[in-house]
């Protein structure tokens, strides 16, 4: 009986996620690969996927994956055979790796009206949106956060912070890269310093916040832009971003087309309608990014009134490449005894 | 033995996989690398002391539910055991976090007694504390039967000889204990070291990380297949060393042959004997309740503070329980031939059932991340689209279930030999008959408990989901991390709130509909 109940039940299911898959019809389906909080009930994902399938003829199907590491390691591993036509939610730190593969194909799209903090004239990849990464904090236990790397990194057992481990996850890679193109040499020390203020280091950006928000730590790594979520959902300002005076490092999220596909004009349509004023007029809200175009007004407020840090940081993708690993081993060395 | 070859093979096939990628893995400059034996060292200190800990307290523990056989509660804490093994790490952490951590119940509580003292678990004793609440309730169920074991006549001619508590300890739980606690102790220390976003959430420090987390790095950061296969080398050998410990550990004590060997009736203890067990099982009891509860407590002030889309929860439930069941069939389905030939080859071919018995911990042996990547990469040779993920998500959770599965129905077969064997060979009752009429009654409510486990486990999958990555497919603990990573944290409550409450309810709906009314 249990088991010829657990039996329909599985078939139920499997035909009723069968039958939700439009069937293979004879429009052409564009295959994306993407991160998972790209196409989840609140990332841009569904609404692109809405706009664009309505006029284009095609469908979209996702492959959502960890995050861009995850996108980058799928695609070496299946190589010229991957299912994908379109790649996207790569970010600055891995293009270069990403372009090594021989698997992007020019874009061919007009970028002429993006704008970013630093010039874009990349015939790979499309810049979809752009953030800083910052140490968000809690005004009402922190009120006065450090204001600099320099800050942070200086001696002392407060304030307690968390940050993502650069061995598994791209913002922690990001600030391994913040700390070495500030302080270049003087990392190490910085990393002893910083070890003691350091409450733990997630595997990734959502345990890290998460425990912020738990009211484990004031300080957390995170973007500028994460206050604006803050404000514009919970209508609170408990949570600000620090800009430090050095600079805050930047991080592009991009997207590309790939040679082994079957419909190449088809994904660079794709990739034209993502820096399009629709679609990205739907970035801001839904990835809590800058959108990579000039929205004007049609940017939330919460977005125009957040801070802009002073300077922008981006160090050379093959300088990263080369230097990654000696970097995370310096970290190791310094903050993990 | 066809199955284990069968198993064996998926698991060394999904190594090879890796090894056959490009990299630039070198074991030479593994092994000169500080680096990995840093890991090591860690990987080894954590799951050493976790271990013993589990063990330790799960042995006390076991030994008063053994004895306290009828208090009010007793079912539904046991019952209760089953959950944290089953919890997705994600859960747990929050869980403990929420009692223990900075701003936990603990810390509140100790600032409302106007004390300065706060709890400070991240670091080693964070990372053992979350790995003892994960795995005490394992060996508390791993050795439970092994009490069960022991016949009642041997406790009634303890009783009539008169035996001191410590003379029963030395010459009837010790000689139980040596057959069952090595390879429950074995499963715990495979577990830790396999153990992965814990060690790094409450490890407080870079210098906290196991091989898993290097295994990570060098398929995400590194793009290095071959070097993640080479890591999890070193973590299969180290597991494996532990495994031979273990089984050199095993005493050869022969199985109780008794009839009842429920409902001990121990009669009239000393009181201060009932006390200490009720502290033990008190004790227990605080460590599992506290962070299922603050889940639930947080579940309920998500449920009141956060918009909820409940189609969307809705759809994740139905694939969570969809996936799982399969995939739960699927485990029984490996796993009980093997344990049947298995005990069956025990006393008539010994090497075999060494064999057997590895291939069963094999799964638990690889690194969780290397052997699901591996069979992506085999599964994608055949099969694309919605069916390789679904197929992979069975499979792969069936595999890595089987170990557990394999646990919990060991001791109902031995049972069942020890007692029937020599009279069925004297009737001549074999086969189906044998199966219908002796085997099954007895492993019953073994069988349905391995059920259970299973199909509870695989509802909190996320590493098969999260590889296959077909966007359809998206299970309650992928929508928990959706909503995490959107910010949304009273929903991930809610989320995680039900997720532990669904897995309680399929637990206790498989273990009692399948195991029948005998389940323990």
């Amino acid at each position: 009986m249990t088991l010829r109940r657990c039996a329909l039940l599985a078939a139920v299911i499997a035909t009723s996620t069968a039958a939700s898959a439009p069937l293979r019809a004879d429009v052409p389906t564009l295959t994306i690969y993407t991160y998972n909080s790209f196409v989840s009930e609140w990332g841009p994902g569904p609404a692109l996927q809405k706009e664009f399938e309505g006029t284009c003829g095609c469908r979209i199907d996702w492959v959502a994956l960890e995050d861009g590491a995850a996108l980058l390691s799928r695609l070496k591993l299946e190589g010229e055979e991957t299912d994908a036509d379109i790649v996207l939610g790569i970010d600055t730190n891995l293009t270069a790796e990403t372009k090594a593969t021989g698997l992007v194909l020019p874009h061919d799209v007009d970028l002429s009206a993006v704008k970013l903090p630093i010039a874009w004239n990349d015939a790979d990849f499309v810049p979809y949106d752009y953030g800083y990464f910052a140490f968000v904090y809690d005004s009402e236990k922190l009120p006065d956060p450090p204001q600099s790397l320099a800050e942070l990194a200086r001696a002392g057992d407060t304030p307690k912070l968390i940050y993502m481990d650069p061995r598994t996850s791209t913002p922690g890679l990001g600030l391994l890269l913040w700390v070495r193109e500030v302080l270049g040499n003087e990392a190490a020390g910085a990393w002893k310093n910083i070890a003691k203020k350091t409450l733990t280091v997630t595997k990734g950006w959502s345990e890290g916040y998460g425990l912020f928000l738990k009211g484990e730590a004031p300080l957390v790594l995170s973007y500028t832009t994460s206050p604006a979520y803050h404000q514009m959902v919970e209508n609170t300002d408990r949570y600000k971003a620090v800009n430090f005076a050095e600079g805050n490092y930047l991080q592009v999220e991009v997207a590309a087309r790939l040679n082994t596909s079957d419909q190449p004009e088809l994904a660079q349509k794709f990739l034209a309608f993502l820096i399009s004023r629709p679609a990205q007029e739907k970035i801001p809200t839904t990835n809590w990014m800058y959108p990579a175009i000039d929205l004007g007004d049609a940017l939330p407020e919460a977005f125009r009134k957040l801070p802009v840090p002073a300077k922008s940081l981006l160090m050379p993708q093959d300088k990263v490449a080369a230097n990654r690993s000696a970097w995370i081993d310096e970290w190791l060395n310094s903050a993990g005894q | 033995m066809s199955v284990a070859l069968l198993l064996a093979f998926l698991v060394g096939a999904a190594l090879l996989m890796l090894f056959a990628q490009a990299g630039e893995a070198q074991i030479g400059t593994l092994l000169g690398s500080a680096y990995v034996w840093h890991i090591l060292r860690f990987t080894l200190t954590q799951a050493l002391l976790s271990t013993v800990m589990s063990a330790a307290f799960g042995v006390l523990v076991a030994r008063a539910f053994a004895r306290e056989t009828n208090f009010p509660g007793r079912r539904a804490l046991l019952g209760l055991m089953s959950l944290p093994i089953v919890l997705p790490s994600l859960v747990a952490v929050f869980g403990i976090i929420a009692v223990y951590g900075q701003n936990g119940w603990l810390a509140r509580a100790l600032g409302a007694a106007g004390l300065e003292a706060r709890p400070d678990i991240y670091g080693l004793g964070g990372v053992v504390l979350a790995h003892v609440f994960f795995n005490l309730p394992l060996a508390v169920r791993l050795l439970l039967p092994g009490w069960h074991s022991i016949p009642v006549e041997t406790w009634r001619l303890s009783a009539q000889l008169g035996m001191s508590s410590w003379s029963i300890f030395r010459l009837i739980e010790w000689p139980m204990l040596r057959r069952y606690l090595p390879h429950a102790a074995a499963t715990i220390f495979m577990l830790c070291v396999g153990s992965f976003a814990i060690v790094l959430a409450l490890g407080g420090g870079p210098g906290a990380a196991t091989f898993e987390v290097a295994v990570f790095e060098a398929i995400r950061f590194e793009f290095d297949p071959p070097k993640a296969a080479t890591l999890a080398l070193g973590g299969l050998a180290l597991n494996l060393a532990c495994l031979a410990l273990a089984q050199g550990a095993v005493g050869d004590a022969v199985i109780g042959s008794g009839w009842r060997t429920r409902e001990q009736d121990w009669g009239q203890r000393p009181m201060a004997a009932r006390v200490l067990d009720g502290v033990l099982i008190g004790a227990a009891a605080v460590l599992l309740i506290g962070p299922v509860t603050a889940t639930l407590v947080d579940g309920f002030t998500g449920l009141v503070n956060a918009s909820l889309n409940w189609s969307l929860v809705g759809r994740a439930t139905l694939i969570s329980i969809g996936l799982a069941v399969p995939a739960a069939l699927l485990t029984l389905l490996l796993a009980l031939p093997m344990v049947l030939a298995e005990g069956g080859a025990r006393s008539s071919k010994p090497a075999h059932a060494a064999i057997l018995r590895a291939a069963l911990i094999l799964p638990i042996a690889v690194s969780p991340m290397a052997l699901g990547l591996g069979c992506f990469l085999i599964l994608r040779l055949s099969l694309d689209g919605m069916p390789r993920a679904i197929v992979g998500i069975v499979l792969l959770n069936a595999i890595m279930i089987v170990p557990f599965a394999a646990a919990i129905l060991r001791p109902a077969v031995e049972r069942a030999r020890a007692r029937h064997d020599h009279l069925c060979r004297a009737l001549g009752i074999t086969g189906w008959s044998r199966w219908r009429l002796i085997d099954w009654p007895i492993l019953r409510p073994s069988i349905g408990t391995a059920l259970a486990l299973a199909a509870a486990m695989a509802l909190g999958d996320l590493i098969g989901i999260g590889l296959f990555g077909d966007a359809k497919l998206r299970n309650l603990t992928l929508l928990l991390y959706d909503q995490l990573g959107a910010y949304r944290m009273g929903g991930a409550a809610v989320t995680a709130a039900l997720l532990m409450l669904l897995i309680f309810v399929l637990y206790q709906v498989v273990e009692r509909l399948v195991g029948g009314r005998a389940a323990p």
